[in-house]
């Protein structure tokens, strides 16, 4: 009795739960049923969860959108912005945006778990295999402190010397008798990766005081500490900058961290933004590369403090 | 129906009791890309640095077991005492609104006490093992007093009143009786308290620093196992990743150590108890 109720519920969840697919293992079910009948209660119900966790898992990869971009924590803003705009014109297409770095983003792509991928950072020949690269836009990273201080520009040798732990106080770059808090970026991250390789530095030789993850912490943590010190992309520190937060973008080499300096190719810490596609570029990603390359596209991204790469 | 009911809970108890091997093994099953590639010993080196290749969880260990217990040291007087004054000292209405005030901040989302920390702790001590231990401490300090104050209520009246008639003062009635017979209840809550501030990760990593090392001072940052989940599961892939459910496997480990031994000394002092008194 308790078996035929709970067999038809099951029955009644299916069809309501998992509209589009029609009736699966209708056929299973009904050579089972004498099985069921004989089965003890305790294995029957166990077959019966099992079964309805199956139906679930089923279902959301019946309805999992069509077309899934990971990677770039970087890039995941604009990414976003843009699917949302061309699933406004084609609703029949659904987009999917995760950020997991830019790591993430090159092994999904060439695993195929992603249709597209997304990386703030240069590929090693290694992880360009079986992958079409397609850059579209530049940004870049720049050293931040916070507002207060009297400082307005760094060089290489200093930025080496501070995270190296040979320069500790702010006395030595004209500031007031206070050790510097040396922020640094966690591991995976492709800002870390762009410092490092820019400062010919290992990350086990960076002393560093604090290790944050994301650009926003860096941000709380550089405007809430005035003897601190930290590096993010100039987009998201211009951002802040115009939410009216204590942050100073430092000139790098005497050149100035703005939008104008990453264009021309002149700031010293500048990388692309690229995506990435398994083999070829399907009918979809061709979309969201043509819509980058697009005047609404380059306004998308200057909006977001990065900058478009003309031409493409 | 009877019969299926209780089949029912065999199986729901029985599920509770899979899951604890069950997340172990999956988490070991994850770890396999590290293992299977013989880098094991890699992971009892004194650096992290994924990066590099460096699986080191030594100062990840030492960054839990540090923060963790500071936190449970700082924790266990100041929440033992209010049991007691509650217990012994408050009047109804008084104990009752502590009661309370202790459950409303035992039920406060870990990432409240994060924000509390960075606010008001850090821009003192900075982003280091004091800050965390603190945070720690603020957090586990209520559910510990409740806790203990549930194990001062168990202790039979009775003994109470013996202790009395017999002349003791009420502070001996509370060390000798009353502490002594609600020992095993006590060290239950202390280990859950421990384990919670083992486990905590978001609140731990808004004020801790979370640079891998060892700390040489208690102003110096540190990470623990969870800060490093937190910070780099969603950017990590292949050996690096593997390395993370290790880290989670080294942090289930380490909780369930713990509440072995506390029901080890749990039991222990459970039947030796009425025989001290």
């Amino acid at each position: 009795m308790a078996a035929k109720t709970f067999r038809r519920h099951d029955a009644n969840y299916r069809q309501s739960a998992c509209p589009h697919v029609r009736n699966p293992g209708s056929a299973a079910v009904a050579h089972g049923l004498p099985l069921l009948r004989t089965m003890p209660p305790s294995k029957w119900f166990f077959c019966a969860s099992a079964a309805a966790l199956l139906l679930m898992f089923g279902c959301n990869k019946n309805q999992a959108v069509r077309f899934v971009i990971t990677g770039s924590s970087t890039c995941q803003p604009v990414l976003q912005e843009v699917t949302a705009r061309l699933e406004q014109r084609d609703p029949s297409v659904r987009f999917q945006v995760e950020a997991g770095g830019s790591g993430r983003g090159i092994t999904d792509a060439k695993t195929r778990k992603a249709q597209a991928g997304m990386a703030s950072r240069d590929l090693l020949p290694a992880e360009l295999e079986g992958l079409t690269v397609v850059p579209f836009a530049r940004d870049g990273v720049t050293i931040v402190a916070h507002a207060s201080r009297n400082l307005a520009a760094v060089t290489s040798e200093q930025v080496k010397a501070i995270y190296t732990g040979k320069l500790t106080n702010w006395k030595e770059l004209g500031g007031p008798d206070a050790k510097i808090t040396v922020v640094n970026k966690a591991e995976g991250r492709a800002t870390l990766e762009v410092f490092l390789q820019k400062f010919k530095l290992k990350n086990s030789e960076i002393k560093a005081d604090v290790v944050v993850g994301d650009n926003a912490q860096c941000v709380r943590l550089v405007t809430g500490d005035e003897h601190a010190i930290g590096y993010l992309s100039i987009g998201e520190a211009l951002r802040a900058v115009e939410r009216k937060e204590p942050l100073r973008l430092l000139d790098l080499d005497g050149v100035a961290a703005t939008l104008e300096n990453v264009r021309d190719g002149s700031f010293p810490l500048g990388r692309s933004l690229y995506l990435l596609f398994p083999g070829q570029a399907d009918a979809e990603g061709q979309r969201i590369v043509d819509f980058l390359a697009s005047p609404e596209g380059s306004e998308l991204l200057y909006a977001q403090g990065f900058v478009p790469l003309s031409g493409t | 129906m009877p019969r299926l009911a209780s089949l029912l809970l065999a199986g729901l108890g029985l599920l509770a009791a899979l899951a604890a091997p069950a997340v172990a093994m999956f988490l070991l099953w994850r770890a396999f890309p590290l293992i299977g590639d013989g880098h094991l010993l890699r992971l009892v080196d004194d650096e992290w640095f994924p990066g590099e290749g460096k699986f080191g969880l030594l100062p990840l260990v030492v960054g839990t077991a540090s923060t963790a217990g500071l936190a449970l040291l700082l924790a266990v007087p100041i929440g033992l005492l209010s049991a007691v004054w509650v217990r012994f000292y408050a009047g109804p209405r008084r104990a009752r609104l502590a009661e309370m005030s202790l459950g409303v901040i035992a039920g406060m989302p870990s990432v409240v006490f994060g924000l509390f920390g960075t606010f008001w702790i850090v821009p003192a001590l900075g982003a280091s093992l004091a800050s965390a231990a603190l945070v720690l401490a603020m957090m586990v300090v209520p559910s510990f007093a409740l806790f203990a104050l549930a194990a001062l209520r168990q202790v039979p009246e009775g003994l109470l009143r013996d202790g009395q008639a017999l002349g003791l003062h009420k502070s001996r009635v509370i060390r000798h009786l009353a502490l002594r017979t609600a020992q095993p209840g006590l060290i239950g809550a202390a280990t859950l308290a421990l384990a919670r501030a083992l486990g905590e990760a978001l609140a731990v990593e808004m004020v801790a620093g979370n640079v891998p090392n060892f700390p040489d001072s208690l102003l110096a940052p540190v990470r623990t196992l969870t800060t490093t989940l937190v910070q780099e599961f969603e950017y990590a892939h292949g050996a690096h990743a593997g390395a993370l459910h290790l880290v989670a496997l080294a942090v289930v480990a380490l909780a369930s150590m713990l509440v072995t031994l506390a029901f080890k000394l749990g039991h222990g002092q459970i039947h030796a108890a009425p025989e001290a008194a």
